[in-house]
C-alpha cells in the first residue's frame, strides 16, 4: 500500500506581495512552502483550519478552492496571484498551517484551540476559522470569541504608498508575517486563555510579542530568502534585512516609509535614512502602549538570536579570512553564504523552539516580561541540561540591556531565575496522577485528546475540591481554598471558593542523563473581584477581576512536584499594582468611553489592540 | 497701568451635562467685565432649552446685558446648544468681542481643510449610523452619541449655533497660541492667554494617551473612509470601484445559501449534519463585523474636534495667579503647551509656568481619562490654593453610557492635590453641609465654603 506524502507543496509569498515589485527581492519573494500532508476539503478546510472566504463589505462569497484537483497537485497550487482570491485561500492555508506545525514541533504535542464558552459549558472546536476577506479596513485580527481570524483589505495610502499602487488595494491575508502573527494569537490562547485580559502592562504586549517573535523566526525556515539576505548582509544579520522586519507592505501602504515592525532598527522619520535599533535600559518603564512595549520584547529575543548567531559563525568567518575575521569588500563566497546560513537557520529554530516551550513555564495569569525570562530559562535548561552555546546567557543579557527584570530573584544567574523547585508535599498526586488520560501526541485525535483533557481536569478540580489541600499547599499554590479565603474570591454552589483547573496537560523534557521524561503541566486559577477604587464596594462601582493561581509542572514518574509558578491570589501587593494599572490612563481607552468597556474588552480584545483605539 | 488685581467672580452654571462660564471682574473705575465662556449641554437632556435659557436669562441679568467678551471654545453641541436653544435671549446681550479658535477661521486654509473633513464625516458617519441601526445597535448607539455633538439629526446643528456666535459681535477674533497676551483697557491688571489649540496638524491629531502606531497618517484614514462609506451607504458607482477583485469567481449572498460548501460552513444550523463542527453556524459568522470601523472613524473625528479647542489662561497680574479654562482639550492640545512661550514685560513667560501658577482648573472635557494630562498637565500645578471646576452631570453621562465621566482615578487625584475644593455640578449635598475632606483643617474648608455661593442654578466662586 502506499504511504501518503509527508508534505503537501504550496506556492506562496514569502514575504507579502510588495517585494514582488522590487527585482532585487522579488526571486526571494517566491516561495513554495512544505506544509504537512492532510486530508482536505474545499475551502480549503482541513483537520485544524477551515477557510470560509465571505467578503461581507462587497455582498461576494468567493468560490471555495478545491486543492485536490491534479493540476493544483502536480504545480505546488495556485501561483501566487493578488488578483485571484482563490491563490488568497491558499496562502492563508498555507501560512496557518506552517505556523502550527512549528508550534506542534516546538511542544510535542498536537496544538488545541481555546474551547468555546457558553455559559458554564465549553465545547470543543476543532478548526480556527479564516476569513481572508472579512473587512474593509487596515486591520487583521483574532477574534476568541468566534475562533477565527478576520483579515482586512484596504485602499494603500495615496500620498505616501512606498512600493505599492497610491491606493491600490492592499491584503493583509497575503502578508506571511500578519497570518502567521494572527495564528500565534489563537495558538497562544489555545494554551492560555487568561492571557488577553490586560492585568498589567505586560500582558496584551506579551501577546503581540510572542506573535511577532513567531512571526519573525519563521523568516529563517525560508532557505532562499534566508540565503539572499545572508549574501546581502555579509552576513551580518544585525544590518537592515528583511529577516529582522514584520509586514513590509502593510507599514508602507498605511504611510510608514518601511516595514511595521523591525527588531533590528528603523528608519528615522526625518531623515530617512534606516538606524539600527539601541537597547534603551528606561524604555520598558516609559513605554505603554502594547505593540510598542511588546516590540521591547521582540528586540530583545532577537537581540539574543543575533549574539547566539555571531558567536557560532565566528570560526567560520575566521576560515574564510585566513583567520583574521575580518571579510574583504565585495560579495561572499556562496559556500560561506549556505555555511551561515545553517547557523542562522538552526540557531533560529533553536531561539523560537525555547520561546514557545517556555509557554508551559508561564504563570496561568498576569504574566509579565520578567516572568518570561524566568520560563524561557527554565524551559531551555529542561530541554538542554547543558548550555555549551549560551542561548540563557544571551537571552538574560539581552533582557538586561533592556531593563526587563523578573521582580523578586537576588541575582540574574541561570540558577536564580530557573523557577524554584518548592517543598511542597503533594503526595495525594501519586493516587490521582495514576488515574489520568496522558495520550497527547501527534498521532492521537484531537478531539479525543480534549475528551482527555476534560476528564483530567475534573479529577483534579474534585481532588482541590476535596479539603483535603493543606494551608501549606494552598499558599504554595497562590490559591485560597478554605472558608478564610478573601471575600472577593467567587464561591460555588457549595458556598466554597470556586477554584478553576485551566488545563492539565502532558509536556517532555530530556533528563540531564539524555532520557526523555514527561512532566505534566497543570494550571489553576481562581477569581476574585475587587472594587477598583478601594474605597468602594457599592454595587455600580467597577469591580474589575483579579485573579490567581499557578502552573505546576510535576514528573510523573516520582510525583514530585518540580516548580510551582505561582500569582498569589491573596497578594495585597499584586491586587494594588493592578488597581494602578487599570486606573492610568494608559489602560483606558476612547472606545471604551463611548461605546462601553464590556464592549470593548470582552468582545474584541485584539480589534481594538490593533485598531490602535 | 495698574496692575492691582481686581475682586473676581466665576460661575460655573448647574444646567446639565455641559459648559456655560461667567467670569466677572471689577474693571476700570469699578465698572464690572463680564467673560462668557461656552453655552450648551449634551443632546438628550429634558428639556434642554428651557435649562438654556434659564441660564442664559440669568446671565443678563447678572451683566445688566453686557459681555464684554465670548469665549466659544469648539464645535460641539454641549458646548454651543445655548446659542440656537436660547438664541432669543442670547440676542438681546451686547457682545462686545468674540473668540474663536483658529480653527474656524474660514480664512485659514489648513481650518477650511479641517472643517470639510469634519462636515464630510459627519454627513457620512448619520449616513452610516441609519443603516446600522437594524444590525448592529450597539454600534449605531455608540455612534449616535459622538454625532450628537454635533447637534440633532435634522436639527440645529453645531455650525448654526456658532454662526450664531459669531453674529453676536461686529467682529471675531481668531485665536492663535502664538499671539500675544492680551489686556483690555476697560480690565486692566488681567490678562488673557491663548494655550491651544495647536498649529500642529500632528498635534491636533493626537487623542489618546497611548496611540498605536497605525493610524497616525491623514490621507490614509481618508481612503479608508471612501472604501468604507461606499459599501456603507450602498453608493453603487463607488461601490463598483471599490470592489478589489476585477473578475473572478464569486457567488452572491442568495446564491451561496442554496451552496453546499457555505451552507455547511457558513449559514448552516442543521444539528443532524455529522460533522459537529458544522452544526451550528450562527456563532462564528461576521456579517456585521466590518461596520465596526465606523467606530473608529467616528471617535477620530470626536478627538479631532475636542483637540480644537480653544483653550484659555487668565493670569490676574498682581498675584501672578492663573485661571484655567481647558475646554475639551485632549492629549496633543496639552502637550502643545509645553512649548509656549511669551515674553511680557521683558520677561519670558511659558506654559508650564502657567500651569504651575494656576489656581482654578476647568477641568477638561468632564473629566474624562484622556483630556487632563497627568505628568505635563495637573502634576504641574502645584499651587497650594488649586480649586477645581467640574461641570460634569454623571447620571447623564451614564444614560448616555459614558459610565467613565468622570474617570474615578482623576477624581481622586484631582481631590487630593485641591484639598477636596472640587466643585462639581451634580452634587446633591450643599457644601455647606460638607465635611473637610481628611488632611485639610477646618479653617481652610470655612474658607472654601465661605468663598462660595451655591443655588439650584449655579456655583459662584469667589475670589479675592
Amino acid at each position: 500500500m502506499q504511504t501518503p506524502p509527508v508534505f503537501r507543496r504550496l506556492r506562496a509569498y514569502a514575504f507579502d506581495p510588495s517585494l514582488d515589485m522590487q527585482l532585487d527581492t522579488a526571486v526571494l519573494n517566491q516561495a513554495t512552502f512544505k506544509v504537512p500532508w492532510e486530508r482536505l476539503e474545499r475551502g480549503p478546510v482541513g483537520e485544524y483550519v477551515e477557510v470560509v472566504d465571505y467578503d461581507p463589505a462587497s455582498g461576494r462569497f468567493y468560490a471555495p478552492l478545491d486543492l485536490n484537483q491534479d493540476y493544483l497537485l502536480a504545480q505546488d497550487g495556485l501561483a501566487p496571484s493578488e488578483g485571484n482570491p482563490q491563490f488568497h485561500q491558499q496562502m492563508v492555508y498555507a501560512v496557518s498551517m506552517l505556523t502550527i506545525r512549528n508550534f506542534e514541533k516546538a511542544l510535542g504535542r498536537a496544538a488545541l484551540w481555546s474551547p468555546r464558552h457558553r455559559g458554564d459549558i465549553s465545547s470543543y472546536v476543532a478548526r480556527l476559522r479564516l476569513y481572508p476577506h472579512a473587512m474593509r479596513e487596515a486591520n487583521a485580527f483574532y477574534s476568541p470569541e468566534r475562533k477565527a481570524l478576520l483579515f482586512g483589505y484596504f485602499p494603500a495610502s495615496v500620498s505616501n504608498p512606498g512600493n505599492n499602487l497610491p491606493g491600490g488595494v492592499v491584503f493583509t491575508c497575503l502578508s506571511h508575517d500578519i497570518v502567521a502573527h494572527e495564528t500565534t494569537h489563537a495558538l497562544l490562547d489555545g494554551i492560555h486563555q487568561r492571557f488577553t485580559e490586560a492585568s498589567n502592562g505586560d500582558v496584551l504586549a506579551f501577546h503581540e510579542a510572542f506573535a511577532d517573535i513567531v512571526a519573525m523566526l519563521q523568516h529563517f525556515t525560508f532557505p532562499e530568502a534566508l540565503r539572499n539576505q545572508i549574501a546581502r548582509t555579509r552576513g551580518d544579520l544585525a544590518r537592515q534585512n528583511l529577516l529582522g522586519e514584520l509586514a513590509q507592505q502593510f507599514g508602507q501602504a498605511i504611510g510608514q516609509y518601511g516595514a511595521l515592525r523591525s527588531a533590528i532598527g528603523q528608519r528615522n522619520p526625518e531623515t530617512g535614512e534606516w538606524e539600527p535599533a539601541q537597547p534603551d535600559p528606561a524604555a520598558y518603564h516609559a513605554t505603554t502602549e502594547p505593540h510598542a512595549r511588546g516590540a521591547i520584547l521582540v528586540a530583545a529575543v532577537f537581540d539574543a538570536f543575533l549574539a547566539v548567531y555571531k558567536r557560532r559563525i565566528a570560526d567560520l568567518l575566521r576560515i574564510a579570512t585566513s583567520g583574521s575575521g575580518v571579510l574583504g569588500r565585495g560579495e561572499i563566497h556562496p559556500d560561506l553564504v549556505n555555511r551561515l546560513a545553517n547557523e542562522a537557520a538552526d540557531t533560529a529554530q533553536h531561539v523560537l523552539t525555547m520561546c514557545i516551550r517556555a509557554l508551559d513555564y508561564c504563570p496561568p495569569v498576569d504574566l509579565d516580561f520578567g516572568d518570561y525570562l524566568r520560563a524561557l530559562v527554565t524551559a531551555d535548561s529542561d530541554l538542554w541540561p547543558d548550555d555549551d552555546r549560551g542561548y540563557r546567557i544571551a537571552m538574560i543579557e539581552a533582557f538586561r540591556r533592556r531593563g526587563i527584570y523578573p521582580r523578586d530573584v537576588r541575582t540574574l544567574s541561570v540558577d536564580s531565575l530557573r523557577w524554584a523547585a518548592p517543598h511542597m508535599d503533594l503526595s495525594q498526586f501519586s493516587e490521582f496522577a495514576g488515574k489520568l488520560k496522558l495520550r497527547w501526541d501527534l498521532s492521537v485525535d484531537r478531539r479525543q485528546i480534549f475528551a482527555n483533557m476534560r476528564f483530567n481536569q475534573r479529577e483534579l478540580h474534585a481532588l482541590l475540591t476535596s479539603g483535603e489541600v493543606t494551608k501549606q499547599a494552598q499558599s504554595d499554590m497562590g490559591i485560597a481554598l478554605d472558608d478564610d479565603a478573601p471575600e472577593g474570591i467567587r464561591r460555588n454552589q457549595h458556598g466554597k471558593p470556586a477554584v478553576e483547573v485551566h488545563s492539565v496537560r502532558p509536556a517532555r523534557r530530556i533528563r540531564p542523563n539524555g532520557d526523555v521524561a514527561v512532566d505534566l503541566v497543570v494550571e489553576i486559577t481562581q477569581k476574585r473581584y475587587e472594587p477598583l477604587d478601594r474605597s468602594e464596594r457599592s454595587p455600580g462601582a467597577m469591580q474589575p477581576a483579579f485573579r490567581g493561581g499557578c502552573t505546576l509542572l510535576v514528573d510523573l514518574e516520582t510525583t514530585q512536584v518540580r516548580y510551582v509558578i505561582s500569582k498569589n491570589i491573596r497578594s495585597q501587593a499584586r491586587l494594588e499594582r493592578q488597581r494602578q494599572f487599570l486606573a492610568a490612563p494608559e489602560g483606558q481607552s476612547l472606545y471604551a468611553l463611548y461605546f462601553g468597556a464590556a464592549d470593548c474588552e470582552g468582545r474584541e480584545p485584539f480589534a481594538m489592540l490593533h485598531r490602535g483605539f | 497701568m495698574s496692575r492691582k488685581t481686581p475682586a473676581l467672580s466665576i460661575r460655573m452654571y448647574r444646567h446639565g451635562l455641559g459648559d456655560c462660564f461667567l467670569l466677572k471682574f471689577a474693571g476700570a473705575n469699578g465698572k464690572p467685565f463680564h467673560v462668557m465662556i461656552d453655552c450648551g449641554v449634551v443632546l438628550g437632556t429634558p428639556n434642554a432649552a428651557g435649562a438654556m435659557k434659564q441660564v442664559v436669562e440669568d446671565i443678563a441679568e447678572e451683566t445688566g446685558g453686557a459681555i464684554d467678551l465670548l469665549a466659544a471654545t469648539h464645535e460641539h453641541w454641549d458646548h454651543l446648544s445655548g446659542f440656537v436653544q436660547a438664541k432669543e435671549t442670547f440676542e438681546k446681550l451686547r457682545v462686545a468681542r468674540v473668540w474663536l479658535a483658529w480653527t474656524e477661521d474660514p480664512a485659514n486654509p489648513l481650518a477650511r481643510r479641517l472643517a470639510g473633513e469634519r462636515k464630510r464625516a459627519v454627513e457620512a458617519l448619520r449616513a452610516t449610523s441609519e443603516r446600522l441601526r437594524g444590525l448592529r445597535p450597539e454600534t449605531a448607539a455608540g455612534l449616535d452619541g459622538v454625532l450628537e455633538f454635533f447637534g440633532a439629526a435634522g436639527g440645529a446643528t453645531t455650525s448654526d449655533a456658532l454662526e450664531v456666535v459669531r453674529a453676536a459681535a461686529k467682529s471675531t477674533r481668531y485665536c492663535r497660541p502664538k499671539d500675544a497676551p492680551v489686556v483690555f483697557s476697560e480690565l486692566p491688571g488681567v490678562r488673557f492667554y491663548v494655550l491651544g489649540p495647536p498649529e500642529d496638524l500632528k498635534l491636533i491629531g493626537k487623542s489618546s494617551p497611548s496611540k498605536g502606531q497605525v493610524y497616525e497618517d491623514k490621507a490614509f484614514a481618508l481612503d479608508l473612509e471612501t472604501a468604507f462609506y461606499a459599501a456603507a451607504l450602498g453608493d453603487q458607482t463607488l461601490q463598483q470601484a471599490s470592489y478589489p477583485f476585477d473578475k473572478c469567481n464569486y457567488l452572491s449572498p442568495g446564491e451561496a445559501q442554496k451552496n453546499d460548501f457555505f451552507e455547511r460552513h457558513y449559514f448552516g444550523d442543521d444539528r443532524e449534519e455529522k460533522d459537529p463542527d458544522c452544526r451550528d453556524q450562527s456563532w462564528r459568522r461576521i456579517d456585521t463585523d466590518w461596520l465596526d470601523v465606523a467606530s473608529q472613524l467616528a471617535l477620530q473625528l470626536d478627538s479631532d474636534t475636542n483637540n480644537t479647542s480653544l483653550v484659555l489662561a487668565v493670569e490676574l497680574v498682581e498675584s501672578g495667579r492663573v485661571l484655567l479654562f481647558a475646554a475639551d482639550a485632549q492629549v496633543g492640545n496639552w502637550l502643545s503647551w509645553s512649548d509656549l512661550a511669551w515674553r511680557v514685560d521683558g520677561a519670558p513667560v511659558t506654559g508650564p509656568d502657567l500651569l504651575k501658577r494656576t489656581v482654578v482648573y476647568k477641568v477638561g472635557h468632564h473629566g474624562s481619562h484622556n483630556a487632563t494630562l497627568r505628568e505635563k498637565g495637573l502634576e504641574r500645578m502645584t499651587n497650594p490654593d488649586l480649586m477645581v471646576l467640574l461641570p460634569v452631570d454623571h447620571a447623564m453621562a451614564v444614560k448616555k453610557r459614558w459610565a467613565g465621566m468622570p474617570f474615578p482615578p482623576l477624581m481622586e487625584r484631582l481631590t487630593e492635590k485641591a484639598g477636596g475644593r472640587v466643585l462639581r455640578i451634580d452634587d446633591k449635598v450643599p457644601l455647606a453641609n460638607r465635611k473637610p475632606p481628611a488632611g485639610v483643617t477646618p479653617a481652610v474648608w470655612k474658607d472654601f465654603q465661605s468663598s462660595v455661593v451655591e443655588t439650584p442654578l449655579y456655583y459662584e466662586l469667589r475670589l479675592d
